[in-house]
């Protein structure tokens, strides 16, 4: 933490709750406390949890002696309190959402900002997708405001472990940043269990997890049990319920000590919720993702994950409930049946301690950056020198004095529109055009316009914070899909067909892989409804293409089957030419496992595979990052492309299936059915493509 | 697979060209749309208007001269009329208010050897004597609402030429630019109006820049509603290009002295209200006030005065009618009883 006081710039990636905040607040306060004039901006992403974290901050701040207030500004500030916490405040507690709206009435925060020595971005991890890049794009334009009041503040990202702590604090700040990577918090040692369902082929795996929550129960753990969605969470929470004894001691789990968790609690429930856990009144808790952030329950006995939750970062996060100081913990891991989840089901290792995925964030996006842009230009009139600063060109800014949004001035454009951007601008979506989801007529979440066309079909049912929702009418004009809440435990999955053609790569890379500019076409002719997994019915849609330019990583093998650099040694490999089932089924899986390596949704990407494809000319395999522009995908696969393909193979190796089956190359959005489909070809094809790149 | 060329030449939205996607943000944001820019040295008949150089490059000054009935408050009643309000001295509320009239106290005067109130009488007495009218303001403000007749009072103690009459057109609410800020100044019997327009948006520094220079050190300004908005909303743009603070004004806000003295019979208290109802005004084809962003963008794009020849008519005759209604508000004050 020297570094911090020295003025360096940092990010602090540790396990959970492992006192980061702590390490990093006390030297900023000190310095707070020695400097009256002198300010702190403290970032967290969601409102509920800088409320959460004001008290720690305002007690560490009262023992060092910081003389200004230390509250937290935002949305739900009462207005006859700000220009009061504008002036007087020294640390404020925010979130992006506000700040964005906020940077335009920089005079009115003049003192506040003029101070400004520290600004922390804390769960730093949080910032990926699209969000995070919005939200990269903020800290620039936060950065240039700061610099013209003359404050030029060390920047903290607090996160949790991430694969490359360094590029996300550098991503997401735009300049470069020292690593503090540590975690010291005091926890007894975990033991991790792989438990695989098809050990036991007469009981749903629903059942077995059932089963071993209330073992866990019936002989004293205090058990955490994390689930995909919330009806999963109370489905399991009551199936535990009615097989324990009613009024037995708390110890050996009692019906009353069994409650499930999910969020849009108020915070009187979730403290109920911490105080049970703590007391050890509560013996189970089945929850959503959401316990995951800001709910301190303190170390519980197990930990137990049914399905894997996205990513290995989410599952430490997750894990790192389990455990207090001194005590042993149980991890218990158990997959559901898809290929992600059947990948860690034979590496329960790189669970526990393998690499983190890199979370992905794109604050090159040109579209989002026109749009950052246009809130800089009225926040301070631009200056030709601070486009790159902003990810833009003069071209850009020509652009858009000529759709009359920027007027010349001398050195530089003023904003010139009619709505303030910082309205027109959302920090959580990709395109200006927006489709508000409405429930009951109220907007339950805002998308952008792709993905609703492709996630918002009439039908389609989505979860939001763990609850399903089913979309009746969208209609993209004004830009509204209604949609109700759903109970009867159907789930959907939109079939696709891709289309991608090379628009761009740059010439001198291998001919054997690339990665350039595509334009994709993807069609939803169908989709499925699901009852626990199983297909119940497929419904025809009509609807028009999706159609956008993107970024994609390719590979590509000679017509025999040889990459560009393969000797005739790995020719055998290949037992055939590239065959259409075989490029399929390499296709398929390497989509699966693209969340090994780029921290994103299984959604963010599709794939295309063709015997001759007609931009490269080769039997080629194309994966695509499914935003269109690219958040950050694509360049990511390309620079880990021997890690990503190594570990398909190993899947494909792994998998005890003969024909292929969920676990490994069939996949439930395949609009053609997952046909043709060669699965042995597919692990030859990578195989060989990977030796060949190998040497 | 669609054809080749239909697939390329595409900006980075879902299908669309550059013209649509320029479009499209037009849209989101409110842009004038893509047309062509206007060159500020385009003829554009907008009448007897003079170009002025600024520190941030010209823009046009229109000038026009009216006659102005205007009587200022006489000074020695006005300083009685102060040095009469006890309850702007800390301290003193109505009951001991009370108990030193009963005492024989009239003003200040009779308070400077008070043990308690003696040191804050002084100083109110001294300002008056000085005639500090920055002083007086600020004071008078701390203890009194803003629509206090006591404000217009100080107007006894001002200089004539410090009265700027102030009323701008912008492009909208909240923070999006200025184009048209109409100051009137006293010049003899008459005003004089002064509007200094942005022909671009790209002049709006230089209209911002043409006001500082304009301003006297010390103004009084008078508005309606400008607390709220013409003065905020010149503050924040002149900060928005770093143009350093406006000085402090005295700031008399004629919207507050009208809801005051007519808001029982008028409902709606809008200058366009006031106007019609106390100075029997009616403007013919006056521009409605949401009306004047659409108006100048449509000057904008076209380069045509036509549009905008109406919204600065509108904004000379804001500026003047400051004065007639002050003229009204002084009245009361200046008759004695
Ligand atoms: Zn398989
Ligand atoms: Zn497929």
């Amino acid at each position: 933490m020297e570094r911090l006081i020295s003025g360096q710039d940092v990010v602090v990636a540790t396990g959970p709750s492992s006192g980061k905040t702590l390490a990093m607040a006390l030297p900023i306060v000190a310095a707070l406390a020695e400097d009256p004039t002198a300010t702190a901006l403290l970032l967290y992403p969601m409102k509920a949890l800088a409320q959460d974290q004001l008290g720690k901050w305002t007690e560490l701040a009262r023992a060092l002696g910081v003389e200004g207030r230390v509250d937290v500004y935002d949305g739900d500030t009462p207005s006859h309190r700000r220009p009061r916490l504008r002036a007087e405040g020294q640390i404020l507690l925010t979130n992006p959402y506000a700040l964005h709206q906020y940077l335009e009435w920089h005079h009115r925060w003049a003192p506040f900002f003029k101070g400004v020595r520290y600004v922390v971005v804390d769960e730093g991890h949080w910032y990926r997708g699209v969000f995070g890049s919005g939200v990269a794009l903020l800290m620039r334009r936060l950065g240039r405001v700061l610099a013209r009041y003359g404050a030029d503040p060390t920047y903290a990202v607090a996160s949790a472990t991430t694969g490359d702590a360094s590029l996300l604090g550098e991503r997401l700040l735009g300049r470069p940043v020292a690593v503090v990577d540590r975690d010291g918090s005091p926890q007894g040692a975990r033991t991790w269990w792989a438990w695989d369902p098809d050990l036991d082929p007469e009981r749903s795996p629903f059942v077995q997890a059932v089963d071993l929550c209330r073992f866990l129960v019936r002989q004293g753990s205090q058990t955490l049990a994390f689930l995909p969605s919330r009806r999963m969470a109370e489905a399991l929470a009551q199936a535990v319920k009615e097989r324990l004894p009613e009024g037995a001691t708390p110890d050996s789990g009692s019906s009353s000590a069994v409650a499930s968790y999910r969020a849009g609690y108020r915070p009187e429930e979730r403290r109920e919720l911490e105080r049970g856990l703590r007391e050890g009144t509560l013996r189970l808790v089945a929850s959503t993702c959401a316990l995951e952030l800001g709910v301190d329950v303190g170390g519980l006995d197990a930990v137990v994950l049914v399905g894997y939750p996205g990513s290995v970062a989410s599952v430490r996060q997750q894990a790192g409930r389990a455990g207090r100081s001194g005590r042993d913990a149980l991890v218990v891991y158990l997959p559901q049946e898809n290929p992600l989840d059947r990948y860690f089901l034979r590496r329960p290792r790189e669970l526990a301690e393998g690499k983190v995925e890199v979370p992905v964030l794109n604050p090159r996006h040109k579209e989002l950056a026109v749009r950052h842009l246009l809130c800089a230009a009225a926040e301070f009139p631009l200056r030709r020198d601070e486009l790159p600063l902003l990810g833009a060109e003069e071209e850009d800014a020509t652009s858009l004095e000529k759709a009359g949004l920027l007027a010349a001035i001398p050195n530089g454009w003023s904003y010139a529109g009619r709505v303030r951007p910082a309205e027109a601008v959302s920090l959580n979506a990709l395109t200006a055009r927006q489709v508000q989801i409405l429930v009951a007529g109220e907007v339950l979440e805002t998308w952008d316009e792709h993905r609703a066309r492709r996630e918002a079909f009439p039908g389609a049912v989505f979860l939001h914070q763990g609850e399903a929702f089913r979309v009746r009418s969208l209609d993209l004009e004004p830009g509204i899909a209604v949609a109700e809440p759903s109970t009867d435990g159907l789930t959907t999955k939109a079939l696709t067909l891709e289309e991608a053609r090379i628009e761009r790569a740059p010439s001198g890379a291998a001919s054997d892989l690339g990665l350039g500019t595509v334009s994709i076409r993807e069609t939803i002719p169908a989709y499925k409804v699901l009852d626990r997994g199983r297909v119940v019915d497929v419904r025809p849609l009509d609807l028009p293409p999706v159609e956008f330019t993107s970024e994609g990583v390719w590979l590509t093998w000679g017509r025999d089957g040889s990459t560009s650099r393969s000797g005739s040694q790995y020719r055998d490999l290949t037992l055939a030419t590239p065959s259409p089932g075989g490029l399929h089924g390499a296709e398929h899986a390497l989509v699966a496992l693209v969340p090994l390596i780029a921290l994103c949704e299984p959604g963010d990407v599709g794939g295309v595979s063709s015997v001759h494809h007609p931009d490269t000319g080769r039997p080629t395999v194309l994966v695509y990052d499914a935003f269109p522009g690219g958040i950050g995908i694509a360049p990511l696969l390309y620079a880990r492309v021997r890690d990503w393909v190594a570990r398909t193979v190993d899947l494909l190796s792994s998998c005890p299936c003969q024909e292929g089956c969920p676990r490994c190359v069939l996949s439930p959005r395949c609009g053609s059915g997952n046909q043709p489909m060669d699965k042995g070809a597919a692990w030859a094809l990578l195989a060989a493509w990977l030796a060949a790149h190998d040497g | 697979m669609p054809p080749r060329d239909r697939m390329r030449n595409r900006a980075y939205n879902s299908g669309v060209d550059e013209k649509r996607y320029l479009a499209s943000l037009a849209r989101a944001f409110g842009g004038a749309g893509v047309a062509p820019a206007i060159p500020p040295a385009a003829p554009v008949p907008l009448g007897a208007g003079e170009e002025v150089p600024t520190a941030y490059g010209p823009c046009l000054a229109l000038v026009s001269a009216h006659p102005a009935r205007l009587a200022f408050p006489d000074r020695s009643l006005s300083t009685e009329a102060v040095a009469q309000a006890f309850s702007l001295l800390f301290g003193i509320g109505p009951v001991r208010e009370g108990g030193l009239r009963a005492a024989g106290a009239r003003t200040f005067a009779d308070l400077a050897a008070h043990p308690r109130y003696g040191p804050q009488a002084r100083g109110w007495l001294s300002a008056l004597a000085r005639g500090d009218l920055a002083l007086l303001h600020d004071g008078i403000s701390r203890r009194f609402s803003p629509s206090h007749d006591l404000l217009l009072h100080l107007l006894a103690f001002a200089d004539r030429e410090d009265l700027v009459f102030l009323d701008i057109e912008t492009l909208g609410l909240s923070s999006l630019p200025a184009f048209l800020i109409g100051i009137g100044r006293l010049n003899g019997d008459g005003i004089e109006v002064r509007q200094y327009l942005a022909r671009t948006l790209g002049e709006e520094p230089a209209i911002l820049s043409a006001l500082r220079e304009e301003l006297p050190p010390q103004p009084i300004v008078i508005s309606y509603n400008g607390k709220a908005y013409d003065w905020n909303h010149l503050r924040g743009r002149c900060a928005y290009h770093g143009l350093g603070p406006l000085p402090e004004p005295v700031h008399l806000d004629l919207l507050f002295f009208a809801r005051r003295r007519w808001g029982g019979e008028l409902h709606d208290c809008s200058l366009g209200a006031v106007e019609r109802a106390v100075l029997g005004v009616e403007r013919e084809l006056d521009v409605p006030g949401e009306y004047v962003p659409a108006l100048y963008e449509n000057y904008l794009r076209t380069g045509s005065a036509a549009s905008l020849l109406p919204v600065i008519a509108h904004n000379r005759e804001d500026v003047l009618t400051l004065t007639r209604l002050l003229s009204v508000l002084l009245d009361r004050v200046t008759r004695p009883g």
